[in-house]
């Protein structure tokens, strides 16, 4: 069986893989243009503004961590709930795009700041100022947070293609192949010691990234929970953050999983029971989102704040992304109480997409609209992104693309090992 | 002045500054008064068409860097107009032409050696010195003078020689008024006299019987006008409608009933109740009625009838030879090719002597920088007569001439302006700025009713038009003379809030009528021409009547072009009959703010005279678990009145200039980047200035991640650049919105870095600022304070000095006393904040 | 199968393993190390004036005070820096014909002032009021060192922002935030 997984994630690459990394590598090259456009100039290239100080950047960020939560959800939670039949296929995948998904989501706290050189001060170290960070600030926390689950991510990541790696060192057709697989198999043998060992380091570093999955978004969510702004003052952030979060990246888990399937000829391993729990967990982390919706427009109402009130009933000149984010996270998500749209493929594929543009206009929503309309009626102010800004968010589907493609081509993609141990343990 | 002391750049220089990486160039020989860092004062003056306004300018090291009322004088009283505050940056201004077309020398004796006739042209002036000049040259040749202000009081000198048979000027006693009603006038925001006016009228604003109560009408509101107790929205075309319905029912004046009938049926209903309850209140009490300058003569002499004003005095500015350009040998610091409509031809033999190339310097044949008020000697006389001493403050980087130099040049004297004004024999006067004993002496003199008068009102009601357009003079650029100021040009307006540009200004009905929306394209045609600009609604604005303001749409200097539409196409004419028809194009208008209503928030209480202020709910420490912040020792905080504030917008400028507030431009500030640190907010007819709260429970400190805003002990809310590393999450926390980010390298690295405050951070890209209550001054104040080992003296903030009503006041926490009508701003958010307001009083006369 | 790699690589590899881990951790030391070195503020380094002024003479041998030349450190921000004039006051008829003392003379003979390099600086957002500190009982040498005893000036302190907290957490009596370590103390 192995032998037949390896081969068949090793494709010759064809015309599709280059034509798709081609659009990918132009989109990073435009990313980095632009960033590097960003620092040089100013933020001033893109939209924000006084009320808005926070847009794109911020909407972009809260999107990919949120996207990376289904991966450590899937590969490290499910891990411990001991649902390795439905979880190991994807596992690698939706890890993979947890660690890409940082990635793009880590760029922007720097991106975004006025001084980028100097966003090191938002570390404690000791400095020659005699001052430390604000540790009341949700900043510090959120980049200490970030750049936790990032290094959790990739070890956990690391640690379970080893065996894959060791694998593809023994198999791959090239000399040249071989050796920089060895590089990176770190001298796996496979014997039982090994695996005693590597078992008990990918357990214990599962139960490490398990509460991350609660506490990054939630530390993301407090950036906003924190703040006196309409909108953004309520203590419901962290869950409504949390399960949001999940919500979009199981929809970019499908997004991803559905074409590798169709590419590569997975349909017996991916199999559609797979796609379907999927679609069940995206349905339930769905209706949570909704409930936050609910409970949003109901304290605003409760508790009578003009601000809030009138953010969340009266008249808002970007209402439109408010009702699209309503079909996208509400409507949408409620065909998958069929059967039917859970086992078709282009249902799947085609909510998804619904729920992450969703995902993306609900942070456009809490961040944008918020900001637009503050306490002081005549501080109201208007926003509308730059080309910049949409060449960056461009930019970082595609670099996420990039490093996605490269990753099928030169990463065993489906967790072989385990799948093999999983099977070996059941039979 | 040699040259600075300390080298200190106003560069920033990483964290660490490396020994021997910068220079110290100390004086050669120090002058007395230098002490570096040490700011000198001058008493000076600056004029505006011929006006004297007396200026204290403080200087640092030499340079000039900021311009203040001088107290003693009696135009100012110590408060600025915006324009006053402003005029500190044309100084350094980097788009004055600086180059003339011959050296002074030259063109001098070019001057005197011309022989016939000389027709010159330049604005209004005051000074006897010029008046001298000007008698000495005329002794040798013939000489015409025209005085060119397209905001020239020329209709209340023809109006006052109707009552009086001479043009006289009036001396309304603002403060001893109990009415005011002003008559599409706006005295206390613009005019001769605006900011001592403004003063006087406030000292009567204290809620209790002797409250004044303040009339106005007016066809769109003017600062003036939103301080009104009783505003009405009238075309400035019905305002003598008006003044007749008024002088009718005092009966002081001998007007046929038939006549005042007539002009009651042209007002509303609305409109005749306002005059007849006006008529009612001047009766009761001690009234002075202004009236706007565009207003026909005659409506001038009405309200001389209705007034009948004691304190009466010759004008202080030269009567001219001529009125009408027929020829132009020297021209000066005017523009008439572009506000007359002057044909160039005329001017095209001669001398321009100006600070830009404006359409008539590009027509004339040669041209001499003219000399900034800070960098010549003068005096000018105020409206009141009082003659100031205009010192320069600074050494000319180049070659420049005043009035006075031309002057002298023409009448062959050799002696420089310092010693023509007799400079060295008023010691006194340059340190007071003004010389005493100078005001002008008051003239007897009754009004009477001319014989032909009544045919005149008769046939001003007459003239009916559907739709009027009125010029009215701009809050910012004046007549467009100050275009060149990017601080003005940036300044909200204080009605509508647009910067960098002007708008046909017009009423909600009529736009509706017309199917126009705001900021679509409009063309506005009269007689004389037509122009296109962007439509905006006012609230507030009278049917019938669309407003546009002069100044904009100047081809020069380079900032002016390309923002507005000039007025002055559309004929001298300030109220006249036109044409708007809406074009199917749109065009941005770029305002600071576009939402004037409170949105059911409680943000600006009024309070009716006589009732009791119930704004206990806005105000007091609120329930918090948190410990409250210390309050020992010096505690500072800000008192802001929204009952005197009347949105001019002077303290706004003066910011600007104490806190090296960059300017950043029509397409940032449409983007919602604009940078005032102060900012006058408007709801309806309440102007509330609107700076950092220095919250005690500051939201913006807790979300700073490196801790670049934070506490002080004695109640500032403090922000350190060099800290910010610009994550703006303090903007977006603060509830006031007062926090203004630089998106770009905003700072200036021209001429214009010279007027930096040298005690301010100048703040580099990517860093968040805001207001500091002057923080500088604080500490300058707590230094001297130490060193000359005495308990501090409050200090005061820039806005405060420029204030000409006295609306804002700082000082110790215990120095401003509690006031009944004290609120805090957005109260129920337990910010506590450090500014209270105090709310808005209105004093309406109560009917029937 | 044969081994793709040589058994000596091992050792490689384990040192790569290292260094992967030690050479992030030593770029990030590596700068708070350099920037308190005397290397990063220049603190040490003796600077070549344009006049080759002597503080050991004027202060130890001729007895002058620092406040004769630098006469605005009691009461100003700045200390003062002397003016050719007040050089000249004294070098006017001592020393006059030294070859030293010519850019002094030709300074005031031409009206140029001397340029002279700036030894003890702040950064330009850093507000120092001298006269405050005097006043206050410090003594020009805790910031300035021993100028009498140099021959040239040196910088005897970093002067980096720790430096002057120390001192004024140390007058504060601890780390909460009083008058003398509020941050508009010295940044405005």
């Amino acid at each position: 069986m192995s032998d037949d997984l390896y081969a068949r994630m090793r494709p010759s690459p064809g015309l599709h893989w280059w034509l798709a990394f081609g659009a990918c590598g132009a989109l990073t090259s435009l990313l980095v243009v632009l960033a590097t456009y960003t620092i040089a100039t100013g933020v001033g290239v893109w939209g924000n503004n006084v009320p808005v100080g926070w847009a794109f950047a911020i909407i972009n960020f809260v999107f990919w961590v949120g996207i990376g939560h289904a991966g450590t959800f899937i590969s490290a939670i499910l891990y411990l709930l001991e649902q390795n039949r439905w979880r190991n296929p994807i596992s690698r995948i939706s890890e993979t795009m947890t660690l890409f998904a940082v990635i793009q989501a880590g760029m922007f706290p720097v991106l975004h700041l006025g001084r980028a050189w100097f966003g090191y001060w938002l570390f404690p170290y000791p400095d020659v100022m005699g001052v430390w960070p604000q540790v009341k600030s949700a900043l510090p926390w959120d980049a200490a947070a970030i750049s936790t689950y990032f290094l959790v991510s990739l070890l956990f990541w690391f640690v379970g293609l080893i065996p894959d790696l060791a694998a593809l060192r023994d198999h791959a057709p090239t000399i040249r192949a071989r050796k920089i697989y060895a590089l990176f198999a770190m001298g796996w043998r496979g014997d039982a010691r090994a695996w005693r060992h590597w078992k008990v380091t990918y357990l214990m570093l599962a139960s490490i990234a398990t509460p991350l999955v609660i506490s990054v978004h939630s530390v993301v969510s407090s950036d906003f929970a924190i703040g006196l702004t309409p909108g953004w003052h309520t203590t419901l952030q962290p869950p409504y953050f949390v399960a949001g979060a999940i919500f979009s990246g199981f929809a970019m888990v499908l997004v991803l999983t559905i074409p590798i399937r169709f590419f590569y000829r997975l349909e017996g391993v991916i199999t559609d029971h797979i796609l379907d729990n999927c679609a069940k967990l995206m349905l339930a982390t769905g209706l949570i989102v909704d409930y936050g919706y609910l409970i949003e427009h109901f304290g605003a109402y409760y508790h009578g704040d003009p601000a809030e009130r009138s953010l969340m009933f009266g008249y808002h000149p970007t209402s439109a992304a408010f009702w699209t984010m309503i079909a996208c996270n509400v409507v949408v998500p409620q065909i998958f109480w069929s059967r039917r749209a859970r086992r078709s493929k282009l249902a799947l594929l085609l909510g998804s997409l619904a729920i992450l543009l969703g995902m993306w206009l609900e942070r456009f929503v809490i961040i944008v609209q918020g900001l637009m309309r503050d306490q002081l009626p005549a501080a109201w102010g208007s926003y509308s992104p730059t080309t910049v800004d949409l060449g960056i968010l461009l930019g970082t589907f595609g670099f996420f693309g990039f490093l996605f493609l490269l990753f099928l081509r030169f990463v065993p993609f489906l967790p072989v090992a385990e799948m093999k141990a999983e099977i070996g343990e059941e039979s | 002045m040699k040259l600075f002391a300390g080298g200190i750049a106003a560069l920033e220089v990483g964290c660490l500054s490396r020994a021997g990486d910068e220079e110290i160039v100390p004086y050669v020989a120090e002058p007395p008064e230098a002490r570096p860092g040490r700011i000198v004062r001058y008493a000076s003056a600056l004029a505006l068409d011929g006006f004297a306004t007396g200026v204290i300018v403080s200087t640092r090291e030499g340079r000039p860097i900021k311009i203040d009322g001088n107290p003693a004088h009696p135009a100012s009283l110590g408060g600025s107009t915006a324009w006053m505050q402003a005029r500190i940056l044309d100084l350094y201004d980097p788009q004055r032409v600086q180059r003339a077309s011959a050296t002074w020398k030259t063109l001098a004796k070019r001057l005197r050696e011309a022989k016939g006739p000389i027709w010159i042209v330049m604005p209004p002036q005051s000074s006897p010195t010029i008046a001298r000049l000007l008698d000495r040259v005329k002794q040798e040749r013939e000489v015409h003078v025209v005085y060119d202000a397209p905001l020239a009081r020329t209709h209340i000198y023809a109006g006052h020689a109707r009552a009086y048979g001479r043009p006289l000027e009036v001396q309304h006693d603002v403060a001893g008024a109990d009415v005011i009603a002003c008559l599409d006038a706006d005295p206390f925001a613009s005019g001769p006299m605006a900011p001592a006016w403004a003063r006087a009228a406030a000292s009567r604003r204290a809620p209790g019987p002797s409250m004044s109560r303040i009339w106005a009408c007016e066809p769109v509101p003017t600062p003036s006008g939103t301080i009104a107790d009783e505003r009405l929205a009238i075309p400035a075309r019905d305002v003598v409608a008006l003044a007749i319905v008024i002088a009718g029912e005092l009966a002081r004046a001998p007007i046929p009933k038939e006549l005042i009938d007539r002009a009651a049926q042209r007002l509303d209903p609305r409109a005749r109740a306002w005059a007849a309850a006006l008529a009612d209140d001047l009766r009761a009490r001690k009234g002075i009625v202004f009236v706007g300058e565009r207003q026909p003569p005659i409506v001038h002499a009405l309200a001389r009838m209705i007034d009948r004003p004691t304190a009466l005095t010759e004008p202080v500015l030269l009567a001219p030879t001529d009125d009408a350009i027929a020829r132009a040998d020297i021209v000066i610091d005017c523009d008439p090719v572009r506000t007359r409509g002057l044909d160039p031809a005329i001017v095209k033999g001669a001398l321009y002597v100006g600070t830009y190339a404006n359409a008539t310097a590009r027509a004339c044949a040669s041209f001499m920088p003219l000399a900034h008020e800070l960098e010549t000697w003068s005096d000018p006389r105020a409206y009141d007569g009082t003659l100031a001493i205009a010192q320069p403050a600074l050494r000319p980087r180049f070659e420049v001439a005043s009035v006075i130099d031309v002057l002298a040049a023409l009448a062959g004297d050799p002696r420089d302006a310092r010693v023509l004004i007799d400079a060295p024999a008023q010691r006194e006067a340059m340190r007071t700025g003004v010389v005493a004993g100078t005001k002008a002496a008051p003239v007897d003199a009754t009004p009477t009713w001319p014989a032909d008068a009544n045919d005149e009102l008769a046939a001003l009601l007459r003239d009916e038009h559907a739709i009027e357009i009125a010029i009215a003079a701009s809050p910012q650029l004046h007549d467009g003379r100050f275009a060149g100021n990017a601080w003005l040009q940036e300044l909200p307006h204080p009605i509508t809030k647009q910067t960098w540009g002007n708008a046909a200004l017009l009423g909600a009905t009529t736009a509706r009528a017309m199917g126009i929306a705001d900021e679509d394209v409009v063309r506005i045609a009269t007689a004389h021409g037509a122009i296109e600009l962007p439509a905006l609604v006012v609230d507030g604005a009278a049917d019938g009547s669309i407003t546009i303001e002069l100044g904009h749409g100047q081809r020069a200097p380079a900032i002016a072009a390309a923002v507005g539409a000039d007025a002055c196409l559309l004929g001298t004419a300030r109220i006249q009959p036109g044409r708007i028809t809406r074009t199917d194009r749109r065009a941005p208008i770029v305002r600071t703010q576009t939402t004037m209503t409170e949105e059911g928030r409680e943000l600006v209480p009024t309070i009716t005279n006589g009732e009791p202020a119930q704004l206990d709910h806005l105000r007091g420490d609120p329930p918090s678990m948190l410990p409250t912040r210390a309050r020992d020792g010096v505690q500072w905080a800000m008192s802001i009145d929204t009952s005197i504030c009347t949105g001019c917008s002077s303290c706004m400028v003066a910011c600007q200039a104490e806190n090296n507030i960059p300017t950043v431009g029509p397409d940032d500030v449409a983007l919602g980047r604009h940078m005032n640190w102060l900012r006058v907010d408007r709801y309806g007819s309440v102007n509330q200035p609107v700076a950092c709260q220095h919250c005690e429970d500051a939201p913006c400190e807790y979300v700073c991640p490196v801790g670049a805003t934070t506490h002080s002990p004695d109640g500032l809310n403090e922000q350190v650049y060099n800290r910010c590393v610009g994550t703006r999450f303090c903007s977006n926390n603060c509830p006031y919105k007062v926090r203004r980010f630089n998106w770009f390298a905003y700072e200036t690295t021209d001429d214009r870095a010279l007027q930096y405050n040298p005690d301010v951070t100048v703040r580099s890209r990517g860093v968040m600022e805001k207001c500091t209550y002057c923080v500088q001054r604080i500490r300058r104040a707590e230094h001297e304070a130490l060193v000359e080992k005495r308990p501090i003296a409050t200090p005061t903030t820039a806005c405060q000095d420029a204030c000409p009503t006295g609306a804002i006041r700082f000082g110790q926490l215990h120095e401003l006393a509690d006031d009944p009508r004290r609120y805090d701003l957005l109260h129920d958010l337990g910010t506590r904040p450090r500014t209270r307001y105090l709310a808005r009083v209105i004093n309406p006369r109560r009917r029937g | 199968m044969a081994a793709l790699y040589k058994p000596a690589a091992n050792r490689i590899y384990r040192a790569a393993a290292l260094a992967i881990v030690v050479t992030p951790a030593l770029l990030i030391v590596a700068p708070m190390v350099c920037v308190r070195t005397p290397y990063a503020s220049g603190a040490g380094d003796a600077i070549a004036q344009p006049v080759a002024f002597d503080h050991r003479h004027h202060v130890r041998d001729d007895g002058i005070a620092c406040v004769y030349c630098h006469d605005s450190v009691e009461t100003e921000a700045s200390a003062g820096m002397p003016s050719t004039a007040r050089c000249m006051g004294c070098h006017g008829q001592v020393w006059s014909e030294s070859p030293e003392l010519a850019p002094v003379r030709a300074s005031w003979a031409n009206g140029t002032p001397i340029r002279w390099k700036r030894v003890n600086a702040v950064p330009s957002y850093v507000y120092f009021h001298h006269g405050v500190h005097v006043q206050a009982g410090v003594a020009c040498r805790e910031c300035h060192g021993a100028v009498e005893d140099m021959a040239r000036v040196y910088r005897a302190h970093a002067l980096t922002m720790d430096f002057c907290l120390d001192c004024h957490r140390r007058e504060n009596g601890g780390r909460s935030i009083t008058r003398l370590t509020t941050c508009s103390t010295c940044h405005r």
